[in-house]
């Protein structure tokens, strides 16, 4: 999966996992962040992407400092998993 | 001057495919899904409230009964926060959830619980989105009875008003499990108007639907 690809899924996986209603994965600027802004998470959120990441992906986040900056964005967190998968 | 007696001043039903305000249907919908319903009679309220998708059914169903209670009181409820008190009560706790969150943990190399659903386990979780979404900051409490007890209520309200500073209650049975949902919420304020806190009156308004 190249990384455009990686990032439409991402987005699919994000709102469902989420349950963002009524939301497309158009709706979702991969450059904006997750958190605050954007598309305005929370703490529960962050847990349930930290929880797609080692379901879909199996990837396990090893730093809980390097949090913030994997799940800034879409795009960070496409460039998290494909650093993880190299 | 003595304060008026207390008077249930609104009232809410939601049982099977219907939901009543004050006796009325309000709502009315052919879901055989009791999510589908939940998310019907949101839709047709106009409320804008996202989060409302995130959380467990017994949490939508009572946020979906206070909205008919309070929207319309909005403004007044967040002028006395403090003085607004919740009393919930039902039968089936959690359950709902707690066996989603079962499911979810119950296969050793499928071990992947969900937070967001793990986070609903608890019975009073919804009435802490009630108090959430309405600024309520009073009293608030959660009973788990085996039936409907209206006596209970009702003595509950009026130990709640001994204390001055409760100026609204809103109360009631907010059971719900599967497909299953049976809602009675109602406020209770010192008024001239509205039907009088009686357990009798309470017993009426569960049982008239």
């Amino acid at each position: 999966m190249n990384k455009p690809e990686l990032i439409e899924t991402l987005k699919g996986q994000i709102i469902e996992r989420l349950n963002l209603e009524g939301m497309q994965t158009s709706d979702i600027n991969e450059n904006e962040p997750l958190f605050g802004e954007g598309l305005g998470l929370d703490s529960i959120d962050a847990l349930e992407l930290i929880v797609l990441l080692e379901k879909e992906y199996q990837i396990k986040i090893e730093d809980p400092k390097e949090g913030k900056k994997i799940f800034h964005s879409v795009n960070s967190l496409a460039d998290f998993i494909i650093a993880q998968k190299a | 001057m003595k304060s008026p007696a207390l008077h249930i001043t609104k009232h809410v039903r939601i049982k099977g495919d219907k939901i009543l305000l004050n006796g009325e249907i309000v709502f009315q919908s052919e879901s055989i899904n009791l999510s589908d319903f939940l998310n019907s009679a949101y839709r047709n309220t106009g409320l804008n409230y996202p989060k409302y998708f995130k959380m467990d059914n017994l949490a939508k169903a009572s946020i979906l009964a206070a909205h008919y209670i309070l929207n319309d009181i909005e403004q007044e409820i967040q002028t006395k926060s403090e003085r607004i008190s919740i009393c919930l009560s039902n039968s089936s706790s959690s359950l709902d959830t707690d066996l989603k969150h079962l499911k979810s943990v119950e296969d050793p190399s499928n071990f992947f619980p969900s937070p967001a659903v793990f986070v609903y386990t608890l019975p009073n979780i919804g009435l802490g989105e009630i108090c959430i979404k309405y600024k309520i900051m009073g009293e608030n409490c959660f009973y788990v009875f085996e039936k409907f007890n209206a006596a209970f209520l009702s003595q509950k309200i009026h130990i709640s008003f001994a204390d001055e500073n409760t100026e609204m209650m809103l109360a009631g049975w907010v059971e719900l499990f599967e497909n299953d949902i049976d809602i009675l919420l109602f406020l209770t304020e010192k008024s001239e108007k509205g039907l009088p806190l009686e357990t009798e009156i309470i017993e009426n308004l569960y049982t008239q639907f």
